[in-house]
């Protein structure tokens, strides 16, 4: 018989394949029907799956975009107790140096722990497969972490083990340890403007999304811009995916560098002559844009620590009486009602006013207002003042700012005191013109003076410029009140003249002078108050304040320091106007003010003119930033 | 046979049109046409050539392809384990030619180069085929060097499944039990001794039988797919309701059964199987009633290459059978892949044509010796 095609084969086989579609029919019913209860059930807690991804928070910028605040990516390294339990051990012990954490901490929380199943309605008890081993670990040590676990010697031949041991193994080094996101707040110029910036505390908070560990702002502009740093969380969930939206930039006025000169200056004369605290303050007059705004002592808002003295922003914090520095607004106003005039004379009494019970630091005899200021003579000030009355007085100094905060944004400003002139003894008249009965803060006074020196008008102190997207669009602007006219220009001229008059070789701010340019300004030596019962003895507020060049004005400088030690010399023409000096000098330089002032040896001079402070106050911003809105004060009438 | 093949077409065509469904409703919600376009575009293609094979082709010119295309087939085979630029790597395999952005898997077009030669050389050697060169040994020659070619890509599934195919039609052809066991068990022994010795392997027969267990690890796409047919249950979650598709790696391609059950549960799956098992009582019934020794071959293999490939898929997605890389005919995703199987039935159909046109040769031979239902007593 010749074979052929084997029929009989092909029938079996056929019936064989049949066979198999039979049997998988009857396979699928069971995993299908049978089964469906289990899996259906499964599917659903897949579905459940949810998982938050955290926002980055915003920057903190100056106003040229150096970054004072910023948030790192990092990781919150978790571990799987329930996986890891056989060996726990071997894992704290890897982990405990790369963590920097005792062995026993680590094994604690490695602890398997029963909970109930979190799904609702059900009473499961399960063992936890999620333990939060640290937070804020930085990327290059998590990674080495994963190097670490993935080549996790178990001190056995795992070509020989069980295979289910194997898998276990294997299991433990894939996902025995793994990581959540997070972001860590960094500051990348340490102390600089730390009472200004704030900081942050992480803490889990519980979001429509989820429980979040996140930053929240405890202090400074950290805390007032909280929500606008603090972005949107994303998630993933089964049924889609929202990205994370990153929080806004906030772009203050703030200049890092002249920040920088500030607070460098102040420390440095604060080591001299050890006071409680100092205090500094830079503003563009024309404007009001805060240049600096310095406070010693400084911390570090990467780790505050709990010198609570330090987190004072004394700026806007400090309300104290502001001494003779006062003087040039109360004669200001004097002026401005033409009670008096800088030629006409006054008797200072030689040193002791009866009628007053008010005394001089010098002795002397009769004065014109310009040497009254320029010596800085309470008797004459407080003499010619006193003409305006209680009620011009009152009216005048509330136009200048004082006994109202000035609202700037940032939490815990004073207002200062001025009470109105009906709980005024008869003494007060004459101790307001010479800056006691009166508290005020630093940034009060320093905007008092910028209003001098932009011809009458006060215009309001702006901090933040405006909140950026991370593409660097504005998103927000922070208006601030309109400016207000509170002298008339001539009288802010003659004011600076008599404040040039101070800075003189006669006058008691003589080291305050700087080279290049006429500085105009003003000492202040107050005694601290010590609430009703007088004064501390021998607790004095040191300050100077100026601006320069004089007659064109570009910036205003304030440097107060309070309760420095006696022996280094504390009064504000000793103490206060070379550290003012100093800072002006460099500040200048750095701006490249243009000098006004001809020394024997020329210096070096500007590229032109038109490269002023002002100008390039507008232009400076980031490229593609709109610039800050122009000075309104000169639109005045 | 003109009913056997109107039935084949219309299980093939059913077949292919579920599969567009389900690409369409495995596609991302925004982006409709991802899978939908390219699996259009191989549908439209393969139906072409399809009619081309069925129609226009003389069934001789068949027997004269078949040496031309196992040379073609071979010669892709090495080109695409050299490594050139147009040789695609993926999951540590280089299995696939890239031309723009066109994969094409050579060892899909040795499949049917390999069922056309076996099928010539069988024929032509049927009266010795119960010897053991002409038998064995020959085909082996034959057969050996494609397996080994996909068997170093690697992809065993491929390679296993071929095997058995071949093993299937050497069987039919009358190779004898005595010299078939032999290779065959010595065979099956070196593909034990393989997996035993690669852990990687031996780690997926293991979770095979403990899916559960590893359902972390290596077992997690058998144990999502167990969880999308569980989810599914009788009657399904619906058309485009899956929710497990994106939980469940390959959702689209190797794994697209598994979708299937959770949509439309038990009864669709059910349907789906019936379907696979009509169109191969067609393609059976071809290879029986084949016009000659070649047709009955060439059916063979062809109907076992489609059951069995769709047996063994939804096998492994239902977690009957170890983790194979292999594709659900018709349905899964790729282009290429869904050509070839249309080509396929191409042939078949071809064949079930020539049956029809000439009566079957030797015929007053075989009537005297006994009819088909005969033989079988």
């Amino acid at each position: 018989m010749i074979p052929r095609v084997q029929y009989r084969r092909l029938l079996a086989l056929g019936l064989a394949v049949v066979l198999a579609h039979a049997g998988l029919l009857g396979w699928l019913f069971y995993r299908q029907v049978v089964q469906h209860g289990r899996f259906a059930a499964l599917a659903r807690e897949n579905m459940n799956f949810k998982r938050v991804h955290p926002a980055r928070r915003g920057n903190i910028l100056d106003r040229r975009g150096v970054v004072l605040a910023t948030s790192v990516p990092v990781k919150t390294v978790c571990a799987d107790p329930a996986l890891l339990a056989p060996y726990r051990g071997l894992v704290a012990r890897t982990l405990a140096p790369l963590l920097e954490l005792p062995e026993e901490v680590l094994l604690a929380r490695l602890e398997p722990r029963l909970m109930t199943r979190p799904a609702p309605g059900s009473n499961l008890v399960v063992t936890s497969r999620y333990a939060v081993l640290k937070h804020k670990v930085p990327l290059d040590r998590w990674q080495t972490i994963t190097q670490a676990i993935g080549q996790l010697n178990f001190g056995v031949d795992e070509k020989r083990v069980r295979s289910s041991e194997r898998e276990r193994l294997k299991g433990i080094r894939a996902r025995g340890i793994f990581a959540r996101d997070d972001y860590q707040r960094q500051y990348p110029n340490g102390s600089l403007a730390a009472q200004v910036l704030g900081f942050v505390t992480s803490g889990e908070s519980a979001k429509d999304e989820g429980p979040v560990f996140e930053d929240h702002g405890v202090m400074g502009l950290e805390e007032m811009f909280d929500d606008r740093l603090n972005g949107t969380h994303g998630w993933t969930t089964r049924f889609g995916h929202e990205p994370p939206k990153p929080g806004l930039d906030l772009v203050l006025t703030l200049d890092a560098s002249i920040q920088y000169i500030v607070e460098s200056e102040l420390a440095r004369a604060a080591e001299q002559c050890q006071p409680t605290g100092a205090v500094g303050v830079v503003l563009v007059p024309q404007t009001g844009e805060l240049l600096a705004l310095a406070s010693w002592p400084a911390f570090d808002p990467a780790r505050p620590g709990t010198n609570h003295a330090a987190f004072r922003n004394r700026a806007i914090m400090d309300q104290l009486e502001p001494g003779s520095t006062f003087k040039g607004v109360s004669l200001a106003l004097a002026l401005e009602h033409g009670v008096l005039s800088l030629e006409e004379t006054v008797d200072c009494e030689h040193g002791y006013w009866r009628e007053a019970r008010l005394r001089d630091a010098h002795p002397y005899g009769v004065l014109n207002f310009l040497q009254v200021i320029a010596k800085s003579s309470n008797i004459g000030a407080s003499k010619g003042v006193r003409r305006l009355g209680p009620e011009r007085l009152y009216q005048g100094l509330r136009d200048f700012g004082f006994g109202a905060p000035t609202l700037i944004p940032l939490r815990g400003e004073m207002p200062g005191v001025l009470h109105p002139p009906r709980a005024w003894d008869g003494l007060t008249i004459t101790r307001l013109p010479i800056g006691q009965s009166i508290s005020a803060t630093p940034l009060q006074m320093a905007l008092a003076y910028a209003a001098l020196a932009n011809g009458g008008v006060r215009v309001p102190p702006r901090l933040v410029s405006h909140l950026a997207d991370a593409s660097g669009a504005v998103v927000a602007h922070y208006p601030v009140e309109p400016p207000r006219r509170v002298v008339r220009e001539a009288v802010a001229a003659e004011m600076t003249r008599a404040l040039k008059a101070v800075v003189s070789p006669d006058g008691t701010g003589k080291r305050a002078r700087l080279d290049h340019y006429t500085v105009a300004g003003k000492t202040g030596t107050a005694q601290v108050s010590a609430g009703a019962t007088g004064y501390k003895p021998g607790k004095y507020y040191s300050s100077f304040v100026g601006y320069l060049p004089a007659d064109r004005p570009e910036v205003c400088i304030l440097v107060g320091f309070l309760e420095p030690s006696l022996r280094t010399g504390y009064e504000g023409g000793v103490l206060a106007a070379p550290v003012f000096a100093a800072i002006a000098h460099r500040v200048a330089a750095y701006l490249r003010i243009e000098p006004d002032l001809r020394p024997d040896e020329p210096g070096p001079t500007p590229e032109s003119p038109a490269d002023t402070l002002l100008t390039r106050s507008l232009a400076w911003q980031r490229g593609g930033l709109r610039p800050l809105p122009p000075p309104r004060a000169k639109a005045l009438p | 046979m003109r009913a056997a093949s109107t039935l084949l077409a219309i299980c093939v065509l059913a077949l292919t049109a579920f599969g567009l469904v389900m690409q369409y409703s495995v596609s991302p919600p925004d982006q409709s046409w991802r899978f939908l376009s390219r699996q259009l575009l191989g549908a439209g293609l393969g139906m072409t050539l399809a009619g081309v094979l069925a129609f226009g082709v003389p069934y001789t010119w068949l027997e004269r392809l078949a040496w031309v295309a196992l040379a073609l087939a071979v010669l892709l085979l090495v080109l695409v384990l050299l490594p050139l630029p147009f040789c695609h790597r993926a999951n540590g395999a280089q299995r696939w030619f890239r031309f723009g952005g066109v994969q094409f898997q050579p060892s899909d077009l040795a499949k049917l180069a390999l069922l056309l030669a076996l099928a010539r050389y069988a024929a032509r050697a049927r009266s010795a085929m119960y010897t053991f060169t002409r038998g064995v040994l020959i085909p082996g020659l034959i057969i050996g060097p494609v397996l080994v070619l996909i068997f170093l890509e690697p992809d065993w599934g491929t390679a296993l499944m071929l095997g058995g195919v071949c093993a299937g039609v050497l069987l039919v052809a009358g190779v004898r039990w005595r010299y078939f066991l032999p290779p065959l068990v010595a065979g099956l022994a070196l593909v034990t001794a393989l997996v035993a010795y690669d852990p990687t392997r031996f780690d997926r027969i293991y979770s095979w039988l403990h899916v559960e267990e590893t359902r972390q690890d290596t077992g997690h796409q058998v144990w999502q797919s167990w969880i999308a047919l569980g989810a599914g249950g009788l009657t399904g979650v619906g058309l485009d309701r899956s929710t497990q598709k994106r939980l469940l790696p390959e959702y689209h391609t190797d794994f697209i059964f598994a979708i299937v059950g959770e949509e439309f549960g038990y009864l669709g799956v059910g349907v789906l199987i019936l379907t696979y098992l009509t169109l191969f009582g067609c393609g059976w019934y071809i290879a029986w009633r084949a016009p000659d020794a070649f047709g009955t071959y060439l059916a063979t293999g062809l109907t076992f290459l489609i059951s069995l490939q769709a047996v063994f898929n939804m096998a492994v997605v239902s977690g009957a059978l170890p983790n194979k890389g292999l594709s659900l005919p018709f349905v899964s995703y790729g282009g290429t892949n869904l050509m070839i199987l249309l080509m396929a039935a191409g042939l078949l159909l071809r064949v079930a044509r020539a049956a029809v046109e000439r009566p079957r040769e030797e015929l007053a031979v075989l009537a005297l010796d006994s009819t088909p239902e005969t033989r079988m007593a």
